[in-house]
């Protein structure tokens, strides 16, 4: 008899969306005590399938057909009252971003006191109990203080703690580890695993991470454009797939092995010595602030990608964006093709621009909404002299190159997808003719089939081009991939570089190891 | 500790506004066209030479102005912001008499305002898009569009020409002598008038503002985990929404209870309530300008305060503040 | 984007009163050929006697054609000192939010103290020491009426600053020039566009309320005067003080109207955008 039993689930999206379900005929089971993972790109529905279960799908989504069978009631006939009832208490679930899933004004204790105050069940010194059953530092502190003084690991675990407080039979978890940190994501992870296992609580884990399925899922339950596609056991469906859709998938993550590259031994085109970066805080007083970037070298040769790798808060995108003179360092310098760019004033940095060129991570902030695709492209040689007509027409083939139609140009970004405003981005960065390309984190907010299609196209560019590049990533596949040569950043600090298959195979520093540990799946090889 | 620091910088940014306003007031009487002296004295008709020239020695217009400055400066924080020369009174004197019933009639207005409006702009996001919604944005985009000193006269008519219900001029009832709670009744009866037409135009400004920051709240993450939860609507509505929708409000309501001193200019004169607002409308009408910019520094200096008294409230109800 | 502006039924019905109120401030000298200040009639007639149609007031004027003629003061003080407000608070908040550091400190405290003045206050104490004139008047509002220009501007500058694709610009070597004119500034319009209606419309009210005060151009009739001039009469004639109050109220409710309209329609765009 399973936990959860839903059957032939269909919700409708209103009038004027791209299709006519957000779900359509989605069936599937929970067991007590396993994990489901379900999987899928954005869009696929499996947000709206979780929501549904929950009863919280926001008034347009409608479910039109289905049943969702819990604990002997249909709970898409439930009443709102009766739903109230089960969430918190029967369903617990844990939601994808957790810098803004708890209320800013109530202290930790005070949320994990009301689940358990409004289902009726006694307090006492139950918040403490979860805290520490969520391994919180310091839990008696902790329950005193506000949201804002956590950490998004931190305050995840309160948020599964909340979840769990009543021991649901189900704990929901959307997407709860896409916005951590590769290193706590593993522990989120770990923990939801642990407590899963002490109550025998079935889980549903929506992902769309193929890493991170490997790394828990019992089963799966693969999700394309509101329908499931495919379902099976992990093993299965990880090793052996069998729609195409799940094989695009699964050939879409990164490999972790590359093919073993001779090191170049080119010039030396970028060559960072000890560069420092230290933001300061306040307006007038002048008080130490932390730093970002702390004594960093490296040098990049022509032809060859070097990777910064690291998480948030190491330091790298800060890093990059010395390189291109966005941010001004404090110490060191950076030399470029023999010149230190370091002391150059603005004016003196105009010539470097057409060299150095640098494509940015969000493709919906990174173009100008209101200007055309062809006349943002054409931008940089127009400011640099060259002609109107022949920027544009320099455009035109530059779409070409990133595989796009040239016709392109006359529209808007907003007509776009996110991975065609990629390319666009690309483009433009290609169009001054740089030597260096800087590439800030340039798949991390694009869906994994569209990752691998940008990956693809960098690569092809950068062999028919000759180009050099400094390769920002979070994601240590990703590096795995692209990257000649990887340096590790942890807090400001280069701690470990060389070439990326021998720094992956044999890390030499213990961050290193702990980064690599904490990939997920990383025991999985996808199958070729 | 930080509360502490922030509060210190907070009175010294005040300190230097007060003087700030100070240096403008004295601009602005050296910026009005022709001789300062005879703008002092005002143009009440004769000028009397002998007050003339006893200024020009007081303020030594003779004086390089910087030192001019100093001289007005040291007076004003002193307390001495003057002579009226039409009412033959210090201006402080005259300002102080006049103060209290300002602060009754602004005080007694923003609270209204700001009950009443949270109230409203609280039911019309919660039901919003019905039709309680639509009657109260419609409501307040009325009074939002009306100008204060015509509801005043509207009321007036209303209440008191049609009806007679209420009184429509001054603060108490002439001639009688009261005292304790009868008298504070009287006054009362003639405080709901013009309190009430400052503060409709402030309610539907409160109004607007809780809806949409109820509404925009209502939306944020931490309102779908509490409902996750198995939190009734009821107890989200209070301690979620309300709390956070709030804070915005704290702030927009102290920077805009300047503009509601500003208004009582108005409202003062159509009630001839004797306030300094009413004294302000009298100066003009005198062209008593000393009088004038003497109500104008007390004016600035109130808001600074209630600003102040703003920003504490605000740095006491959320704790995101003390960490900033 | 026009059509999700005259979806929203009030903006269009606010933009046809604006269209009425405009056409009535042109036709005025055909509607009512003479100036309103000359007597007309009998003092005190009621609304639809002795053929004024919204009565006369306490020296046979028409009341009617103040209003008619008192349009044109309350749109032209409106128009131009919220141009002015705008040029100010616009270059300012540009300047701040673009350069930063310490002339962006310099620019607010400025700001900052101009919102701590109570703004009528200063209003009429500018015009009252200036004398009171159509100038003086136009200048006083844009004096007050400035700071929340250069605070909006300000804070989307900022924003826009951080933002993508201005880095980008960065790096491609264009000019602070370039990228204020071409990238910033038109897509911080949106919020410039929704505050100028709202501007205009608490110029009139501020207008109305200075011309209340006894502070308007004496030369000029405008809706504020009229009220002002009928508040003594109050209970002889009501009509003297009620109309122009209408007239004011429907302007208004229109500016505000077809403000919210401007604020609806221009967002869903952004929204659609993702």
């Amino acid at each position: 008899m399973p936990l959860l039993a839903v059957e032939g689930l269909t919700v409708a999206l209103p009038p004027g969306a791209d299709r006519a379900h957000a779900v359509h005929d989605v069936s599937f089971t929970l067991e007590a005590g396993e994990i489901l993972c379900i999987v899928g790109e954005s869009g696929s529905g499996k947000s709206v399938s979780a929501s549904a279960i929950m009863g919280l799908l926001p008034a347009a989504l409608r479910p039109t057909a289905g049943r969702i069978g819990f604990e002997g009631a249909d709970l898409l006939q439930a009443t709102p009252a009766a739903m109230r009832r089960l969430r918190g208490a029967r369903l617990g679930m844990v939601f994808q971003e957790p810098m803004t899933a708890l209320n800013p004004l109530m202290r930790v204790g005070q949320q994990l006191a009301e689940v358990l105050h409004v289902h009726g069940a006694r307090v006492g010194g139950r918040p403490l109990e979860l805290l520490q059953a969520v391994h919180l530092p310091d839990p008696a502190r902790m329950l005193r203080a506000y949201p804002h003084q956590l950490s998004g690991g931190q305050r995840q675990r309160v948020m599964i703690a909340m979840a769990l407080a009543l021991e649901p039979a189900i704990l929901i978890a959307d997407e709860p580890t896409t916005a951590l940190d590769v290193t706590t994501q593993k522990e989120i992870l770990r923990l939801i695993r642990e407590v899963q296992g002490r109550r025998g609580t079935g889980v549903l884990f929506i992902t769309h991470d193929f890493g991170v399925v490997a790394e828990i899922a019992d089963r799966v339950a693969v999700m394309q454009s509101g329908r499931i596609v495919e379902q099976g056991t992990a093993d299965m469906v990880l090793n052996r797939p069998q729609h195409p859709y799940t094989r695009a998938l699964i050939a879409a993550v990164p490999a972790r092995a590359r093919d073993a590259r001779p090191p170049e031994t080119g010039e030396v085109v970028l060559e960072l010595d000890s560069v420092g970066k230290t933001y300061r805080r306040g307006g007038l007083l002048r008080r130490a602030g932390t730093p970002a970037v702390v004594d960093a070298t490296l040098e990049v040769r022509r032809g060859e990608t070097l990777g910064l790798v690291g998480e948030s808060g190491s330091g790298k995108s800060t890093l990059a964006r010395c390189v291109v003179n966005l941010v001004q360092p404090d110490a060191g310098s950076i030399r470029f093709c023999g010149t230190d760019l370091r002391p150059l004033s603005r004016a003196a940095w105009r010539p470097y621009r057409k060299r150095i060129g640098m494509v940015f991570q969000d493709p919906f902030a990174s173009l100008n909404p209101r200007r055309r695709v062809g006349d943002i492209i054409a931008e940089g040689p127009v400011a640099h002299g060259m002609a109107r007509p022949a920027a544009l027409a320099r455009a035109g083939e530059l779409l070409r190159l990133v595989q796009l139609d040239p016709g392109a140009a006359n529209r808007f970004p907003h007509e776009f997808s996110g991975g065609q405003r990629q390319r666009i981005g690309i483009a433009r960065a290609l169009a001054l003719e740089p030597e260096l390309l800087v590439a800030d984190e340039p798949v991390s907010a694009l869906d994994v089939s569209v990752q691998a299609q940008i990956l693809a196209l960098l690569e092809d560019l950068r062999t028919r081009l000759g180009l050099t590049m400094l390769f920002i990533t979070h994601d240590l596949r990703v590096a795995a991939q692209v990257c000649d040569r990887v340096a590790v950043m942890q807090r400001g600090r280069i701690v470990e570089q060389g070439p990326t298959q021998a720094v992956f195979a044999d890390p030499q520093h213990e961050y290193t190891r702990t980064l690599l540990d904490s990939v997920p799946g990383r025991n999985w090889t996808p199958p070729a | 500790m930080r509360l502490l620091r922030l509060a210190v910088a907070r009175l010294a940014k005040m300190v230097a506004v007060v003087l700030a306003i100070v240096v403008v007031n004295f601009l602005l009487i050296h910026a009005a066209p022709g001789d300062p002296a005879s703008v002092i004295a005002g143009q009440s008709g004769a000028a009397d030479a002998k007050f003339v020239a006893q200024l020009r020695a007081q303020f030594g217009l003779d004086r390089p102005l910087p030192e001019q400055l100093w001289i007005y400066m040291r007076g004003v924080l002193s307390g001495d912001l003057g002579m009226s020369h039409r009412q033959q009174r210090t201006v402080a004197g005259l300002i102080g008499e006049r103060l209290p019933a300002t602060l009754l009639l602004t005080g007694v207005a923003f609270a209204f305002a700001l009950a009443a409006g949270i109230a409203l702009g609280a039911a019309a996001a919660r039901r919003a898009g019905r039709w309680a919604d639509s009657v109260i944005t419609v409501l307040a985009l009325g009074f939002y569009a009306t100008p204060i000193f015509w509801v005043g006269l509207m009321l007036v008519l209303v209440f008191s020409v049609w009806l007679g219900w209420l009184p429509s001029f001054g603060m108490n009832t002439v001639g009688v002598d009261l005292h304790g709670w009868a008298a504070a009744a009287d006054t009362a009866r003639y405080l709901v008038l013009p309190s009430l037409t400052l503060g409709l135009f402030y309610m539907a400004v409160y109004a607007r503002l809780t809806r949409a920051s109820m509404l925009e709240v209502a939306g944020q993450d931490f309102v779908r985990t509490a409902r996750a939860k198995g939190v009734p609507e009821g107890r989200i509505l209070r301690r979620h929404i309300l709390r956070n929708a709030l804070l915005p409000i704290v702030t927009f309501a102290g920077i805009q209870a300047g503009q509601l001193i500003g208004g009582s200019i108005l409202v003062e004169t159509v009630f001839a309530w004797p306030g300094i607002g009413r004294l302000a409308f009298d100066a003009l009408l005198a062209r008593d300008y000393q009088l004038l910019l003497g109500v104008f520094l007390c004016t600035s200096v109130l808001v600074v305060v209630f600003n102040l008294l703003t920003d504490l409230v605000y740095l006491a109800i959320d704790p995101r503040m003390a960490a900033a | 984007m026009i059509r999700t502006f005259f979806r929203n039924r009030g903006a269009a019905a606010g933009l046809v009163i604006l269209l009425l109120v405009a056409a009535m401030s042109a036709l005025a000298p055909l509607l009512f050929p003479f100036s309103p200040w000359d007597m007309q009639g009998a003092p005190f007639a009621h609304p639809g006697e002795d053929g004024f149609l919204l009565g006369s007031d306490s020296l046979g004027r028409d009341v009617a054609a103040g209003i008619a003629h008192g349009a044109y003061v309350s749109l032209l003080v409106g128009a131009v000192s919220t141009v002015a407000a705008l040029l100010v608070g616009i270059t300012l908040g540009a300047v701040a939010g673009y350069a930063g550091g310490w002339v962006d400190d310099a620019v607010m405290r400025f700001t900052e103290f101009f919102q701590t003045v109570p703004s009528f206050v200063l209003a009429v104490v500018i015009v009252a020491i200036f004398t009171p004139s159509l100038p003086s008047i136009v200048g006083a509002i844009a004096v007050v009426s400035w700071p929340p220009v250069t605070r909006v501007v300000r804070a989307e500058v900022l924003s826009l600053r951080s933002r993508e694709f201005v880095q980008a610009a960065e790096v491609l070597g264009r000019s602070h020039a370039s990228i204020l004119f071409r990238d910033i500034l038109p897509n911080a319009l949106s919020p410039i566009l929704v505050l100028a209606s709202l501007m205009v419309a608490s110029a009139i009210l501020l207008e109305s309320a200075l011309s209340f005060l006894g502070l308007g151009d004496p030369n000029l009739m405008s809706w504020g005067y009229l009220i002002g001039a009928g508040r003594s009469v109050i209970r002889l004639a009501w009509w003297m003080s009620v109309f122009p109050g209408v007239a004011i109220f429907l302007t208004v409710l229109a500016l505000n109207l077809v403000g919210e309209g401007l604020t609806d329609a221009l967002n869903p765009r952004i929204a659609r955008q993702r």
